[in-house]
């Protein structure tokens, strides 16, 4: 658009480079760094490039804690808070576009109201709530409370608010029962607000690290950002096992995101934009 | 969830025969589970916190008395929580303008660049917002060390001594802030972006028909129209500043000495290390009150200007969420 390369065009690009530099260097220093032996990262001046080349780094992770099981825990457990979270926005979204039922508008402003509390401030009562059910220390106290999202609930009602009602009433009129006009008709037709809302979510619950923190304390069931905590509070000294594990955490996202840029920052922003 | 419900009732049979009720049908076996989940999710903490921060529950104790004002007394009283409450205040005053500042910044320099180097520019920007903040702590832990920290080496080589950041009194405040500022402002900066790409390009045509210089056309066009958006971004940005927990916890445990208590990682510490959940409770009313405090600040000090345009949003955002 702006062909003109003055000098202040110059100043603004000497500029972002260095601020993409900040934001990004950390992510090569890391990578960098967990493929060197500790002797090599305990040493000044640092060498950029890995001079002893290793992967021990790597295989020490497995080895000095049950790092598959964090994986897997974080894997399952977003995995399953996404599909639910989808669906259940989709759904509950859904019927607040498109059904009328009584005190709608007020129960809709209450949920509303609940999008604006801190939800931080909220979890050690929870979290007593929970103990006093006796569901501490389970995959239900890592799933249920991210079944609902209210913000996906948001951005989908707001969706279906724009979807004409001729095809739902059309559907109606063919025989489909209320479920299935949801799920054959309404659901496919917000395909690109639902592929938002899938990632928004997958990276809350995969990222996320108060809840978890607070609620699981046997290892069997940390998540990945619990698991790498207690590994810096255990073994804070490891420097290069510790950015090998981070790296593992950490690259796997990078590679997605730089495949789906635009996906990911429509995801991640929906929530901005619309607000 | 149990979507399924609805469909299992046979068409043919029942009560449920005519259309509205089949639709209330639908609609109350969605919303009842969304209900229960709001009561035991939202409702009751919320309520719970209410109740708690008069009493003097513990965690793992069903009964509690109720105390009055006592906890807020404690805690106006304690010198631990007044200095969290002073370390958040800190942390938001910093974090806030910089990340403003900072997202501003480089939504102009993303806008000025050419498409295909913006992309690449983004990539780098957003990526902090993406992962992991706890992982990307342990980044930052490494280049902030004190002895062989990339950091101080960069520092050295500046001809400036080697600083001891996450150790020091002094700089353990601003060094965790500045990991804050660099996971989030990229995510602001784009919402910026978006913001300053949907501004109708006629405003600056004529004004630089006018003459008006890139800063003039900045204060005059650019500013006024993102006022929504830098609010919107401002109360956001407020928020999280007072959330701001996972380095503390993660980095400092609130060393050295108390100089990075937050109020979040107090409430932690009081409400689930230490079990006082009367005590945690109040707290967490307060932060709460202080960010609803803070964000009405904002709303009041960016619409205060303009009432005119100010009714008409304001008028128009209820009729969306009507």
């Amino acid at each position: 658009m702006k062909k003109k390369h003055n000098l202040s065009y110059w100043l603004m690009f000497v500029m972002m480079t260095l601020i993409a530099f900040v934001s990004f260097f950390p992510f090569v220093w890391m990578f960098l760094s967990s493929f060197k032996p500790q002797n090599e990262l305990l040493s000044m001046p640092p060498t950029f490039f890995p001079e002893n080349f290793t992967i021990a780094n790597y295989t020490s992770v497995f080895k000095q804690m049950p790092f598959g099981q964090y994986y897997i825990n974080s894997l399952v457990t977003a995995g399953l808070n996404t599909l639910v979270g989808v669906i259940s926005s989709s759904l509950i979204g859904y019927i607040f576009a498109k059904y009328d039922f009584p005190f709608k508008n007020a129960i809709f402003l209450v949920v509303l109201a609940c999008m604006m509390i801190p939800y931080e401030t909220l979890m050690p009562t929870v979290y007593k709530l929970m103990v006093g059910i006796k569901w501490t220390n389970s995959y239900k106290v890592l799933t249920i409370p991210y079944f609902v999202n209210i913000f996906g609930i948001f951005l989908m009602r707001q969706f279906y608010l724009d979807l004409p009602d001729d095809y739902l009433e059309a559907a109606e009129v063919d025989g489909c029962s209320q479920f299935e006009i949801w799920a054959r008709i309404a659901m496919p037709m917000a395909n690109s607000t639902t592929s938002s809302l899938v990632i928004f979510l997958f990276m809350a619950s995969y990222n996320s690290f108060m809840w978890p923190l607070i609620s699981v304390d046997t290892r069997k069931l940390f998540t990945l950002p619990v698991g790498i905590a207690s590994m810096v509070w255990d073994r804070g000294n490891q420097y290069a096992m510790l950015l090998a594990a981070a790296s593992m955490i950490i690259v796997p996202v990078c590679i997605l995101f730089a495949f789906m840029q635009r996906k990911f920052i429509e995801g991640m922003t929906s929530g901005g934009i619309k607000g | 969830m149990d979507v399924k419900n609805p469909k299992s009732p046979s068409p043919k049979k029942g009560i449920l025969r005519t259309r509205k009720s089949k639709r209330m049908a639908f609609a109350l076996a969605i919303l009842l589970p969304f209900a229960i989940w709001m009561l035991v999710y939202m409702l009751i903490p919320l309520a719970s916190v209410i109740f708690y921060s008069f009493t003097d529950a513990k965690m793992g104790y069903d009964r509690q008395n109720f105390v009055g004002l006592y906890q807020f007394q404690k805690m106006f009283s304690n010198a631990t929580a007044m200095i969290s409450i002073k370390n958040s205040l800190k942390a938001a005053l910093v974090i806030v303008p910089v990340s403003l500042l900072l997202s501003m910044l480089t939504a102009l320099g993303l806008d000025a660049l050419s498409e295909r180097s913006s992309k690449v520019y983004t990539f780098a920007v957003f990526l902090p917002n993406i992962i992991s903040l706890t992982a990307a702590c342990l980044v930052w832990r490494w280049i902030y060390h004190g002895q062989y920290g990339v950091l101080n080496f960069l520092l050295n080589l500046m001809g400036i001594p080697s600083q001891q950041f996450l150790k020091s009194q002094a700089q353990a405040m601003y060094s965790l802030c500045a990991i804050h500022i660099w996971s989030v402002f990229g995510y602001y900066a784009i919402i910026l972006l978006a913001a300053i790409r949907s501004i109708d390009k006629s405003l600056y045509e004529a004004a630089s028909l006018d003459g008006a210089s890139y800063w003039t056309q900045f204060f005059h066009v650019t500013l006024p129209m993102l006022k929504n958006t830098l609010l919107f971004v401002g109360i956001m940005l407020t928020t999280s500043a007072f959330m701001f927990f996972t380095p503390v916890q993660l980095l400092t445990n609130g060393t050295p000495g108390t100089s990075t208590y937050v109020m979040l990682f107090y409430i932690y510490q009081q409400g689930i290390e230490q079990g006082n959940t009367g005590f945690s409770s109040a707290m967490s009313l307060v932060l709460m009150l202080i960010i609803l405090f803070f964000s009405l600040i904002q709303w009041i000090l960016t619409t205060e200007r303009e009432p005119k345009p100010r009714k008409k949003t304001a008028v128009k955002k209820e009729a969306e969420a009507a």
